[in-house]
Order: C-alpha cells, then structure tokens, then sequence
C-alpha cells in the first residue's frame, strides 16, 4: 500500500471532504483568478452596457433567496410561538431554541418518496404545485422592500398582483381535481370557492386607496405615506383596512379561515393524495403566501418602508477609513483585544466569585454586541435603504405574528358562516368604503376650488 | 414592456426553481413499490366506493356566477379610481349607477338564498 | 458590449420575437383546446391561451387591458368553466369527448369563420397598425375618459348584461331546489 493511500485510509469522512475540496478549491481559484485578469475589462464592460439585464438576473434570484429562508422562519415562528402560546416548549432540539428545525423539515420533505397515485391524471397533477407556487412567487416580484429595493416597480402592480394571485385558485382546482380523490376534489373546490368569494373585498377594500393616490403602482402608493403616522392609509381608511385584513386572511388560508385544509373534515384536502416535494410545494407556497399577504398589508396601509417618525435631525458619520493608511489593519487588529479587556474588566472587578476566563468571555460578548450596535447604527445612518428595508421587515413580521398568534388563539369559522360574511357584510362595505371615499374626495375637492 | 420580460422571467425561474427541486428530490428520496393499498385513494381507511368525480354542491358555481359579475365590475371601478380626480360628479353618478344595478343581483341571490350555503 | 438590438443571424427586434413566440402560444393552445380529448385538459389549455393573449396586450402597450385579461378571464372566467365542467362531468359519463356526429355543420361553420378571417386578414393594412411605443398612464386615462365619456351608455348596459347573465344563471339553477322545498 503506497503512502498516499495509508494517509486517506487514516482520515476521518470530514477529512476526506476536505481533502477533495481543498486542492479543487485552489485550482478553482487560481483559474477564476486568471480568467479574471485577463477577461476582467471585458467583463467588466459588458455588466456596464447590459445594466437592465442585470438588474433583472439579480431581482431573480434575489427573490428566490428571499422566498426560501422567509419560509423556513415563518415555519419556525408558527412552531414555537403556537408552542409557547400552548404552554408547551415546542422544538428545542436542533440549533439554538430548535431554530434549525424548520431546515431539517423541510430536508425530511425532500427526502420522502413523492409517490403518483396510479389513478391521478399525471401531468395535471404534477403542474398543479407549480402553478400554486408560481402564484405566491411571482407576486414577491411588486413587493416594495424599500424605493431602491423593489424588484420591479410595475406601473400596474397592484392590479398584477391581484391578478397573478388569482392563479393560485387555478392550481388548487387542478389539484382538487386530478388527485382522484372524493377529499381532494372538495378540498379544491372549497378553496376556490373560497378565494374567489374574498377576492371581491379584497381587491374592491385597496379602491379608496386608489382614488386618493391616483396610482396603482406599490412604490407610489408608499411613497404617499411618507410623512407622519397619521399619513399611513391604515389610519385615514380604516374601514378598508379591516376589511382587507380579514380577505387576506382568508386568501391565505389561515385560520379562522382555513376550511381548505379543515383535518377533521376533509383530511389535508386538495393535498391530500400529495406527498414528498409535491406536497412540500403547496405549503413552501401557503407560507410565502403569509409572508406576501402581510408585505402587501404593510406596503399599502401601514406605511411600507416609511419609519412611523421622522427624525427631525438626520445623522451623517462620515468615516474615512483610508486616511489611517497603515494603522488600519493595526487597529483593527488591536482594537477587538482593548475592547474585549476594557468590557472585561469591570465584571472582573466585581466579584471574587467570578472566574477570569468566564469575565474574558462576557467582555468579549459584551464588546462584539457594542461594535455590532455600533456598525448596525451607522449602516442605518448612512444607507437609507436599509433603514427602510429594516422598518418594512418590522411591520411585515408583526403582522406575520399576528397570523401566528390568531392561529393559536382562534377556533375555525364555518364555510357556510365564512361564505355568507364575504358577500353579505364585506362586499357591502367594501362599496360604501369606496363611495364615502370617493364622496370625501369630491366635497374637498369642490371646496377648494 | 420591461415589466413583461421581467414576469416572463420570473415564471420561467420559478417554474425551473420547482422542477428541479422536485428533480433533487426524484433522485435521493426512496421509492417503495408497496401493496395494493398504497395504489388506492387515501379516504380515511374505508375503500373507496362510488364515483370520485360525483356531482357536488350547486352553491360553488353559483358564487362562481356572482364572483365573474364583481370581477368584470373591478376592472371597471381600477379604471375609475385611477381618473377619478379627473372625472369628479359624472364619473361618481355613473359608477353609482353601474354599482346599483349590479348590487339588484346581489341581492336577488340574498332573497333566492343563494349567499346561504347549503 | 452590449446586448445587439436584434436577435443575432434572424434579424427581428427582441419584442417582435416575444410577440411571435406568444403568438406561437396562443395558437398552439387554442388547437389543443379543440383537439384534445380530456375535458378538463382543455380547460386547462383555454388558460393557457388567455395567458398568452394577455402577455401579447402587454407587447402592444396595453397594459391595463392584460391586467383585465388576467383578473377576469383566467381569474373568473376559467374558474366558472372549470366549475361547469366538473360539475356534469362524472366516471359513469365518459370525460372524453365525442363530436363525431357533428362532423358536417362544423365543417360547415369553420369553412365559413375560415373564409371570414382570410377576409378580414387579407382587407386589413398591417403597416397602419405597427405598435409605437405608448406610456401606460396616458392609457388608462383616455381609456376613463373614453368609457365615461363617449361610451357612458354602453358602459351603463354592460352593468345590466351582467345582472342578467347573474339572474338568469341564479334563476336556472335555483328552480329545482325551490319546488323540492314546495314539495316538503
């Protein structure tokens, strides 16, 4: 047995992983390295003259990256916080406080048999989590993140993405229907019914909001929120925030609106004879779902990406990191040391009790937590994008939480009581909503000419 | 235009995104040929009896029926609200005429019992 | 450098080459619609094609009118159609379909709709209606000020249509449910 081989028999599986990467790593590199010097100008230039195409390959995937953590979050947040609403502790296994658990589900999905029925009418069947998904997923595309961070700013964005939701009823008829399945089928049905029965307040409660902004556009619609709190849409239509809270509730088939997937009635109903990713696809779907839904609640009446106050002053550090030359990497490297001991020294000082490596370990945490506010506060001074990313992202996640919080608080509303509310008291007041709207509108309007 | 490209794009990404997933998913999950059982439509344990695709409530396409009639009237009432700064009095008079006459078949449907499910 | 104006070797504009290829959409889906023989397959196709339809409205600059498309006919139409059709279809009546003993007055009938599109066709001048490129605002605001304007009287009989196609449609379908309960 030759050296080389003796050496990879005694490493470990991880070494062996590393052993193969390493050296493909460092080719990789070297060659990306090259590539890059010699075609560096001439790559440089094309990005410089295909800047739309760009922008648009980069809002792609920056949606998909978007997607798939927010939903493995959301996931989590409906375990634990269901979990401790109920007393119970919930996933704390894997991660810190089970946080990696929604990850490892979602693996465990992807790794169960994706069984087809023989009785299922196939290629219906295999579109139908396609067509669900595109549904939630091509509506991210109008979210208004922040002015500079929406993917596209289409002029009639609302409209699409009313529109491209709509789809989802189609996916879930052709999973309802081609499952061969007497539960699946009513599932379907269910759902349809459903949406399409909250479509009507949903898309006819934002009209009020239309008339005042003049604008279907998201980022419009936003940007005539600035201002005040009082400017948010929630306080000057809030009958038609109500309203569109309950049909986006029900769009998103959460509770107490969730007969589609009512367990005790009709067992997991349109998905009933899914299974693996297929199965995996209508929820990933259902809870990016949640997540668009409270976006589009918090672009449209609570501000979006605008903070609830204006500071009156506006700080600008300045930082010119490339005037300290050589002492940069200097400092930084001394500066974590000095911090660390200076943070230490105190809980050092203040008990005998306290050992010295545990007061090194709280003033190492106390001064990375410090820098991190530091850092954080000046990227929010200085890159209003992610202020207003970051307050966009607050509204969106309480209002997920508010989702969460009313699945673990309230019990499922019947279909004939939740059919009966959409056209006899929302669709009605989704009208008079509009036509008071519309009347305040023409009474300033006349008065101030 | 550049919106279209952009919904193009996004569709073809999502739906590449989902088959591939599902394609990952083809090659490293199991498959087990299973008993006759595993063929049969999962209802709850009891074989299943009769026609799947059976009739089924009336109500669904009735809501279905009233759901078109608003869904035409909400193109119609998105084109209003845009303009509706230009149009003032007339544009209101004529939609609440518009929104009257289709709110007679709402509530025709309310007194033939149609918006009671049944 | 950057991306030519037209495709490479064809020669035709990057939005002529989105119209044709959604053209190639619409046509091969509308073929399937009336070819194929699963019911609901066609259904399926028949969004399809609106789908399409609707992304050609786009490349003609008529945003708001594709919005419509989509809300209304995938969104509402299709849905009632998807509803119709499972709602008489069943296992014990076959889901193919069989037009077999109409053969002679379809022919007849796309003979006829044959000669008048080649008609329609051959009578148009294309070269009038080439699309330039139109902002979309300024488009919903003629479309306002057109359909409450000029058309206010067709707009107002639309809303009667519907509330007909509404009763009448309620009218149908409630009629056997009403004498069960005369006779209970």
């Amino acid at each position: 047995m030759s050296g080389a081989a003796l050496v990879w028999a005694r490493l470990t599986p991880a070494g062996r992983i590393l052993a193969v990467l390493l050296p493909v790593l460092a080719v990789g590199g070297a060659l990306t390295t090259a590539l890059l010097i010699v075609f560096g100008g001439a790559i440089a230039a094309t990005i410089g003259a295909n800047l739309p195409i760009v922008r648009f390959l980069a809002a792609s995937v920056i949606t998909f990256l978007i997607t798939v953590p927010t939903a493995f979050l959301l996931i989590y947040m409906e375990m634990k916080i269901i979990a401790l609403m109920n007393l119970r502790i919930g996933p704390d296994r894997i991660g810190p406080a089970g946080a990696v658990m929604s990850i490892v589900h979602g693996l465990k999905v992807l790794m169960k048999e994706d069984y087809t029925p023989p009785s299922v009418d196939v290629p219906v069947f295999t579109l139908a989590p396609v067509v669900v998904y595109l549904a939630s997923f091509m509506t991210v595309m109008v979210i208004p993140f922040a002015p500079e961070l929406t993917s596209v700013g289409l002029e009639l964005g609302l409209l699409y993405f009313f529109a491209i939701g709509g789809l989802g009823v189609v996916g879930l008829m052709m999973a309802g229907w081609s499952s061969f399945n007497k539960y699946s089928l009513l599932g379907g049905i269910r759902a349809a019914a459903q949406a399409i029965s909250y479509e009507i307040p949903l898309t006819l409660s934002v009209v009020g909001i239309v008339i005042l902004t003049g604008t279907l556009s998201l980022p419009k619609i936003v940007a005539a929120q600035s201002g005040s709190l009082l400017d948010w849409f929630i306080f000057r239509q809030p009958l038609a925030a109500i309203i569109f809270f309950i049909a986006i509730t029900a769009e998103a088939n959460r509770t107490p609106f969730d007969n589609t997937e009512a367990d005790q009635e009709i067992v997991a109903g349109f998905a009933t004879e899914y299974s693996g990713m297929r199965f995996g696809f209508f929820f990933f779907a259902e809870y990016v779902n949640v997540f668009i839904v409270s976006a589009l609640f918090s672009a449209v009446f609570l501000g979006g990406s605008n903070a609830p106050l204006v500071l009156p002053f506006h700080p600008e550090i300045i930082i010119n990191l490339g005037s300290l030359g050589i002492m940069l990497p200097i400092l930084a490297g001394i500066a974590p040391v000095i911090g660390t001991l200076v943070c230490a020294a105190p809980i050092w000082f203040a008990s005998s009790r306290i050992k010295t490596w545990q007061a090194l370990v709280a003033g190492f945490l106390i001064f990375g937590g410090l820098s991190t506010a530091a850092i954080g506060f000046w990227a929010w001074a200085m890159i209003p994008a992610l202020g207003n990313l970051i307050w966009f992202l607050i509204k969106t996640f309480s209002l997920v939480f508010v989702f969460v919080w009313m699945r673990g608080t309230l019990p499922r509303a019947r279909i004939d009581q939740l059919m009966g509310f959409a056209w006899k008291w929302l669709l009605p007041a989704s009208l008079l909503n509009i036509f008071a709207t519309a009347l305040a509108v023409l009474l300033t309007t006349s008065g101030g000419n | 235009m550049t919106g279209l490209w952009y919904v193009l794009g996004f569709a073809g990404a999502g739906v590449s995104f989902v088959f591939l997933t599902i394609g990952l998913a083809w090659l490293i999950s199991h498959r087990v040929r299973g008993s006759r059982g595993k063929q049969l439509p999962y209802e709850s344990g009891i074989d299943t009896y009769g026609d799947t695709h059976g009739r089924f409530g009336l109500s669904f396409y009735l809501y279905a029926l009233l759901f078109v009639a608003f869904d035409v009237e909400i193109v119609f009432i998105y084109i209003w609200a845009l303009n509706f700064k230009v149009l003032l009095i007339d544009g209101l008079v004529s939609m609440a005429v518009f929104i009257g006459v289709l709110l007679i078949g709402l509530a025709y449907a309310w007194r033939k019992g149609v918006l009671s499910w049944r | 450098m950057p991306l030519p104006p037209t495709i490479p070797f064809i020669g035709i504009t990057w939005a002529d080459a989105l119209f044709l290829l959604l053209g190639g959409v619409v046509l091969g889906s509308a073929t399937l619609v009336v070819l194929g023989r699963d019911i609901i397959r066609n259904g399926l196709m028949l969004i399809l094609t609106l789908g399409a339809l609707a992304g050609i409205y786009v490349v003609l600059g008529a945003s708001i009118v594709a919005g419509a498309q989509v809300l209304v006919y995938i969104g509402a139409i299709s849905v009632l159609i998807l509803f119709a059709i499972m709602l008489t279809q069943s296992k014990s009546a076959s889901a193919q379909l069989n037009f077999q003993t109409q053969a002679l007055p379809a022919a007849l009938a796309s003979a006829l709709i044959g000669i008048l599109l080649a008609v329609a066709l051959g009578a148009t001048q294309w070269g009038s209606t080439v699309y330039n490129d139109t902002p979309d605002p300024a488009g919903t605001a003629t479309a306002a000020a057109v359909l409450f304007g000029p058309w206010l009287l067709a707009f107002e009989v639309a809303s009667v249509l519907i509330l007909a196609a509404v009763i009448g449609g309620i009218y149908l379908a409630m009629k056997p449910a009403e004498s069960e309960e005369i006779e209970a």
